[in-house]
């Protein structure tokens, strides 16, 4: 009567248990190798959430510091807010707690064929998974005038460390009364909200040390992110002091002459004290090898899974790709690293990659007590990102004094836990 | 053998539970990173952005729920919420509900 046996039943259980084992075994033989490039937002926590999603992966990291400074909170640094220690981290709780192997060199050329990275001390790596978030580097030359030697004189600061210091100490020997000159680049360029940031603290500085100065912020582009909440507490914080120049009204750089202590725009010179250019970018030359880029710098992406349009077996987070709607912040590179890192460890089983859900959240200070932020979350369709509705946008403009000293206090809780994420 | 079909039976009974309850976890193992940017690792938080830790899965629920609707007050919550639909907050709420207490 009964269609299934005991020997039916036996049997199905004993071969279900061999099934398991063998690929088990499989996996306990031969670890997949998965090599990260670039210890920074993307690349650490997508190391450290490959390990925790399958602690048999071999996993290691490239990066050539041994020591990151983070650009989130390097503003705070500038005018003395906070110290350099107190935005810089050590891979010890990666490579002790997470059993990440750190390679301190720097990635140098990549055979996507042969799945075989190069670095700069001759050695070589193959991988069967390989993720590159290197992060972006500037473009020297793209302005007039401005190459890494014009940058020990007019500091970028858009890498954290000693860029940062250079730049601080400029502001702190300026005397009261002096000019100081912020340049903002067009898009796409890391962290779109990073120079109204920088110039509402280095505001907040003139004011409280240097009440006779001027801060004048020439920009190529004719609108940026959060404008109406930067320049509605620009207006009531430091009217006076602070000048936008928009990309149409003249603020489009034309070159800069390090020599001379000037920077030029299309109709103007001027001749600022302390000098900040922020110059155009692109991704990291890694990122770029191998025709990994579009030609116009940048990287793009299958958003499911973070794995190059260019080439397969090789992922891209972070600065270097270009993953709009989400703009190029921490939280984004944090954010696509853990669903890369699942993606990647669904792969090399061979299972489905499940549907990822993407967010940003973007907090600014705009004075010490008075924060700002942008958040959106993100659904892939298709083969592209977008916002989810209703779920992007800023803080309200008419706010009361509470909420902005809320989102200042939220600034600071969000970069304490995701240093924590990342680092621990 | 009657025990052993019986058996079988109740499990192919229950495995659609199952795959809804695998569906659950995988998608709380999806959604839940994207909270910990912010509250903390395992919802731990440092400063002033709320711990998830003291909360029951209904709390979470509710609470994100209050804040799609915006029914509750926040800065920024009430954008994010809007961003997960109800499986999405019904795997996030189980997940932290379901790590242990400290």
């Amino acid at each position: 009567m009964s269609v299934l046996t005991r020997r039916h039943v036996l049997g199905l259980i004993r071969g279900l248990t061999l099934a398991c084992m063998s690929t088990r075994q499989a996996w306990t033989q031969t670890p997949s190798r998965v090599v990260v490039v670039g210890g920074g937002f993307g690349g650490a926590t997508c190391a450290k959430y490959l390990r925790r999603a399958d602690a048999s992966l071999d996993v290691t990291l490239i990066e050539p510091h041994r020591q990151f400074v983070t650009c989130p909170f390097s503003n705070a640094v500038l005018v003395g807010l906070r110290d350099l220690t107190s935005v810089t981290y050590t891979y010890d709780g990666l490579r002790q707690r997470h059993g990440i192997r750190l390679v301190h060199a720097t990635a140098t050329a990549l055979d996507p064929v042969g799945h075989q990275i190069t670095l700069d001390d001759g050695s070589t790596l193959t991988y069967d998974r390989l993720v590159l978030s290197p992060g972006v580097e500037m473009q020297w030359g793209a302005l007039e005038g401005y190459d890494a030697a014009a940058s020990e004189r007019f500091p970028h600061a858009w890498h954290a460390g000693a860029q940062t210091l250079l730049l601080q100490r400029q502001l702190e020997a300026m005397e009261d009364g002096g000019l100081v000159v912020i340049t903002a680049p067009d898009n796409p360029y890391r962290c779109p909200p990073g120079p109204y940031e920088r110039a509402s603290l280095i505001a907040y500085y003139l004011k409280t040390h240097k009440p006779r100065s001027k801060l004048l912020l020439l920009d190529a582009k004719d609108t940026f992110t959060k404008q109406a909440l930067f320049r509605g507490a620009w207006a009531r914080l430091y009217p006076g002091l602070l000048e936008w120049v928009s990309g149409s009204q003249g603020g489009r750089l034309a070159r800069v002459d390090v020599q001379a202590g000037t920077v030029h725009t299309d109709f103007d010179e001027y001749k600022p004290a302390v000098a900040n250019v922020i110059p155009p970018q692109r991704a990291a030359a890694i990122a770029r090898a191998a025709g990994l880029d579009d030609g116009k710098g940048w990287c793009s992406v299958h958003p499911r899974t973070f794995e190059s349009t260019v080439h397969t077996g090789i992922h891209l987070l972070g600065d270097a790709i270009i993953a709009t709607p989400m703009p190029k912040s921490a939280f984004s590179a944090n954010n696509q690293a853990k669903v890369c890192a699942a993606a990647i460890v669904a792969l090399l089983r061979g299972a489905p990659v499940v549907e990822p859900v993407l967010m940003n959240t973007c907090y600014s200070l705009v004075a010490p007590d008075y924060g700002i932020s942008v958040a959106g979350v993100y659904r892939v369709a298709g083969d592209k990102i977008t916002a989810v509705e209703g779920s992007e946008g800023t803080s309200p403009v008419d706010a009361p004094s509470e909420v902005r000293h809320r989102e200042a206090e939220y600034a600071q809780s969000w970069y304490a836990n995701i240093t924590a994420d990342v680092f621990t | 053998m009657r025990m052993l079909t019986r058996l079988l039976l109740v499990a192919i009974l229950c495995l659609p539970f199952l795959v809804v309850a695998e569906t659950v976890s995988q998608r709380g193992a999806v959604v839940a990173p994207t909270c910990v940017t912010c509250h903390g690792p395992e919802g731990r938080s440092q400063g002033a952005i709320p711990s998830l830790t003291a909360l029951s899965s209904a709390d979470i629920m509710t609470a994100l729920q209050a804040f799609r609707a915006e029914t509750r007050p926040s800065t920024v919550m009430h954008r994010i919420a809007k961003g997960l639909d109800d499986a999405d907050i019904t795997a996030v709420a189980t997940y932290f509900a379901s790590l242990p207490r400290h």
